[in-house]
């Protein structure tokens, strides 16, 4: 007796898919629709201001110290630094350059000597790891000390010197003068380049 | 396209297209058996999501089919219509259809739907025209059914979303956002890597809760500092008495000693609650991620029902599949691997076990024939049994039949016990059948059973009593994630054996470690086994040092035992294990890693590995001892190696290049034969090289692949020998490297040998100037 009769069933089923159905398909054009010219030329504009700008001229670079080198690398470039944790060498894998694996933020890192792989004598206490990379590429390496992210004229860095340049494994990617908080005298840092000190690492693994 | 969390909405699509197809395929079956229509109504949800999926992405193939599947349904539930068996062999189809749509990649829909368009197309046809009605029609002569077709689905549509809200109190009709939402047990799709991360981040959670314990430290230490200085104010408080300086003077700072106590007091019982309930919560919150990863046994058993059927019917038989302990938890990584097994064992017991009904009727047992499959958690595995009532296997036929395939001689076969008889049906190629059928092939499956189960850590066995039936039993980890191990520590690394690789520990004193020819010995219940140092196997010592030998791990399988010297022994514990960093390729010896309680890392031993190099490294020992020296200028010996994971099919390639005059070593897959080539090459070099392709983790293919990788081995002969004797098997084998390819058939008349003196020449002239002598 409660049952509606079979034809007001059916038209209410029918709006209800045509409603179900209109619904569906302005979302979907929603979704694909074009970008309206006028956003796209102002999200242009506002990503090409930010390389222009007054941020470009200043950048930070971390710095820290392995052995004697003051050595660096572009702030963005690192993912983090944490202090040292357990490296555990690795069966016929761990050399002179990857030292093995540490938990760092509950991810198993590989971790490189960067030291042996620079050619640079590091001390005998570590005290921090710098992780680089993206995920699936992670590497963490320890530094002597690290010194703190400093801000630098981006227009003053130097290139490095030719050898070094053309140098197969030759990892700097430019020079800055930073003055050292230590009273140190020298106050050149050679800033490296993440990607290439990466590449280096993933070479001990071949 | 959008994106809902790494998935797009076709892959959406798919995935909700396959849960429910397999519900329908389950139901359906089941559905046949009992013929009771109150259990047709979760089918209809099934169809019924499957059209509101496939409208999301706009498969108009799907959205038809699915409707007109969902109208048979609804007339079934509303009695319109009898459950026929004719009737769900249509709906299977439909189901196959759907299911089969739902594996196709997005950009391959058109062609899918070019190709099944008619099939689709005359299936709804079928599903379209009504059958007689059911025998007791109380519903009021529906016009919709009988009107054409074209109306049909509509009037089944109200009915698909009154029925699963049958709440009699609304007279209004059902609210149009919530047809059929569903309610229980409903699931979300998340990758395999955003779990692990999750779990990765509640496990350092949990860590840092527990480094918070050193705040309590050191308050409490601070509450110490108060009462010592509460002390040396009495002391003061004295001294100023004797010293007629009126005490009293002190009182301020003895109140304001006992006000911080109190703060500190009330403060302590802060920090503690809040460490305390961050511990918990946070242990709750690692061990409910890591329990997400398991899932119920039903999940793996979902198709079964349908294949025993659809086979049965096949093969003129009458078969039903009882299910037991479908809620028992299983990983999901090992469910995955269920499959095959699983799917392999029934074909073979319904195949090769169930008689037809007139046989079984004739011994007297009941026309149909039960298949069980049981699962239940024992001794913290997984034990899977599945059976048959069906005749049995003759073990006297078995044996006849391993003596006709040349696997074994008939006096070795005549002293092989039950057990041993029975292995033999694990071998790849072997089967028990008369003739090859499609169903069981020829005999490919068994093998995958026990490989499967070994790949994963368990075990596999079969039992049978001739008449009564057979049984194969499967003893599975319960999840691949979490073990238990012993860890040690060797060179000053801690590593983790799994406890199920484990014999035993030993603490054996000086007087029964000794050397036996130069190879250190223990002796343990009067038998003899070898020690092998750890950090030597592992490549982890320094400097070359003796090892202490005052803790060793015994490993085993099998008859062959090895005890191997750690430097100490830290404990058991259960640790969540993770896939090595891809980057560092297959790190010999290592099976896993995976982080302690503590935060340490720790790298997981895989004891099967490092065993065979135990095994290697010890043979090896013992073959240079009695290698006979041999006159300067006399003739080198040439050398075999015969890879191959059959005990049988070894033994008979080196008793047949033995004969021929090698020198022969073994391996017993890929991974090892590596090894044991390049271990090899220490001693003289190899001549040539005989292996199988289907093998445990390292099959021929990459096996040989990697050997002419490497350029002491670039120019070694390498011959396949396989079961797989399709022409790409063969392509594939050759394209990998290998100098010949054959079939296991090559031993049954002289084309191994012919082909093994053609490669080696120098092994003519060996043997004319062996005869001459």
């Amino acid at each position: 007796m409660s049952d509606p009769s079979p034809a007001t069933e059916h038209s209410n089923e029918r709006a209800l898919e045509l409603r179900e159905r209109q619904s569906l398909a302005q979302m979907r054009a929603l979704l694909d629709r074009a970008l309206p010219e006028e956003d796209l030329r102002a999200n242009t504009d506002l990503i090409a201001a930010r390389g222009e700008s007054g941020a470009a001229k200043m950048r930070s670079v971390l710095v820290f110290d392995i052995g004697e080198e003051r050595l660096g690398i572009d702030a963005e470039d690192s993912h983090r630094v944490v202090p040292c944790s357990t490296v555990r060498r690795v069966p016929h894998r761990t050399n002179e350059v990857f030292a093995g694996v540490a938990n760092i933020g509950g991810e198993l890192t590989l971790v490189a000597t960067a030291g042996s792989a620079l050619g640079v004598v590091a001390a005998a206490q570590q005290t921090h790891f710098v992780v680089i990379g993206q995920q699936g590429a992670r590497w963490a390496f320890a530094v002597d000390r690290v010194e703190g992210v400093r801000r630098i004229d981006a227009s003053a860095t130097l290139p490095p010197p030719a050898t070094v340049r053309h140098a197969a494994d030759g990892c700097t990617k430019y020079l800055a003068d930073i003055a050292p908080m230590d009273g140190r005298a020298n106050g050149i840092v050679s800033i490296l380049d993440s990607a290439r000190l990466a590449a280096l690492f993933a070479r001990s693994l071949a | 396209m959008s994106d809902l969390g790494g998935f797009s909405l076709h892959e959406l699509f798919r995935a909700e297209a396959e849960t429910h197809a397999g519900a329908l395929s389950e139901g359906l079956v089941k559905l046949e058996g009992t013929s009771d229509a109150a259990t047709v109504e979760p089918l209809m949800r099934a169809a019924h999501s499957i059209k509101g999926a496939a409208r999301v992405v706009g498969l108009d193939i799907a959205v038809k089919l699915a409707h007109a599947m969902e109208d048979v349904l609804v007339a079934m539930q509303k009695g319109r219509e009898a459950i026929e068996p004719a009737r769900i062999d249509q709906l299977l189809k439909g189901t196959d259809l759907l299911a089969s749509l739902a594996r196709v990649e997005e950009s391959a829909v058109p062609a899918w739907s070019a190709e099944h368009e008619p099939a689709v197309d005359a299936l709804i046809a079928e599903l379209r025209v009504a059958p007689p009605a059911a025998s007791a029609p109380q519903q009021p002569p529906a016009p919709a059914v009988v009107a054409p077709a074209v109306t049909s689905p509509v009037a089944v549509e109200i009915a698909a979303i009154e029925a699963p809200a049958p709440a009699a109190a609304s007279p209004q009709p059902p609210a149009p956002s919530a047809p059929a939402a569903p309610t229980r047990g409903a699931s979300v799709r998340v990758t395999a890597e955003k779990l692990d991360r999750l779990l990765q981040l509640a496990g350092e959670t949990m860590l840092e809760s527990r480094r918070l314990g050193s705040l309590r430290d050191e308050t409490l230490e601070l509450k110490r500092d108060l009462v010592r200085l509460e002390d040396e104010l009495d002391r003061l408080r004295a001294a100023a008495r004797r010293s007629g300086i009126d005490p009293a003077s002190l009182a301020p700072a003895r109140t304001l000693i006992e006000s911080g106590r109190a703060r500190v007091l009330s403060h302590l019982l802060t920090v503690e609650g809040a460490i305390r309930r961050g511990e918990e919560t946070s242990t709750q919150l690692y061990h409910e991620v890591l329990s997400s990863r398991m899932r119920p046994f039903a999940d793996a058993t979902a198709s079964l029902s349908r294949t025993v059927r659809d086979l049965a019917r096949q093969l003129g038989k009458d078969a039903r599949l009882e299910i037991v302990g479908e809620q028992v938890p299983v990983d999901r990584d090992v469910l995955v691997r269920l499959d095959a097994p699983l799917n392999h064992m029934l074909r073979n017991a319904l195949d090769h076990g169930v008689e037809t009904p007139d046989e079984r009727r004739a011994k007297g047992k009941p026309a149909q024939a039960t298949l069980r499959v049981e699962a239940r958690h024992h001794a913290g595995m997984l034990r899977i049994r599945v059976s048959d009532d069906g005749r049995g296997i003759d073990l006297d036929a078995l044996r006849e039949r391993i003596v006709r395939k040349s696997l074994a001689t008939g006096d070795m076969a005549s002293t092989l016990d039950r057990q041993e008889l029975l292995e033999f049906l694990f071998l790849p190629g072997f089967s028990t059948a008369q003739q090859v059928t499609d169903i069981s092939g020829r005999g490919v499956g068994l093998d995958v059973v026990q490989s499967t189960a070994r790949e994963i850590g368990g075990s596999a066995r079969i039992d049978t009593e001739l008449g009564r039936g057979t049984v194969f039993e499967l003893e599975l980890p319960i999840t691949l994630s979490v073990i238990r191990a012993l860890l040690v520590d060797v060179a000053g690394e801690t590593l983790a054996f799994p406890l199920a690789r484990i014999e035993r520990v030993l603490q054996p004193d000086a007087s029964e470690v000794r050397s036996v020819e130069g190879r250190m010995q223990v002796l343990v219940e009067g038998k003899s086994i070898g020690v092998i140092d750890a950090a030597r196997v592992l490549a982890l010592a320094e400097t070359r040092r003796a090892a202490t030998r005052e803790n060793l791990v015994v490993l085993g399988s099998g008859g062959d035992h090895y005890a191997v010297a750690v430097d100490g022994l830290i404990g058991e514990e259960d640790l969540v294990v993770r896939a090595l960093d891809p980057r560092l390729g297959k790190v010999p010896h290592l099976s896993a890693a995976a982080v302690r309680e503590s935060g340490e890392p720790v790298l997981v031993v895989d004891a099967e590995d490092l065993l065979q190099s135990v095994r290697v490294a010890l043979n090896e020992g013992r073959l240079r001892g009695a290698r006979p020296t041999r006159a300067l200028g006399a003739r080198r010996t040439l050398r075999a190696l015969v890879v191959d994971d059959s005990a049988t099919v070894r033994e008979v390639e080196r008793q047949l290049l033995t004969r021929m005059g090698f020198e022969v070593d073994t391996a017993v897959d890929g991974l090892d034969g590596l090894h044991t080539a390049r271990d090899s090459t220490a001693t003289g070099t190899l001549d040539l090289i005989v292996s199988d392709i289907d093998m445990p983790r390292m099959n021929g293919i990459e096996f040989v692949r990697a050997l002419r990788c490497d350029p002491r081995f670039a120019s070694v002969p390498v011959v396949v020998v396989s079961y797989k004797d399709r022409e790409e098997d063969r392509l594939a084998g050759l394209e990998a490297g290998a100098t010949a390819y054959l079939t296991k058939g090559a031993f049954q008349d002289s084309t191994f040998a012919d082909t093994v003196r053609d490669l080696v020449p120098a092994l003519s002239c060996a043997e004319r100037s062996g005869g001459d002598a």
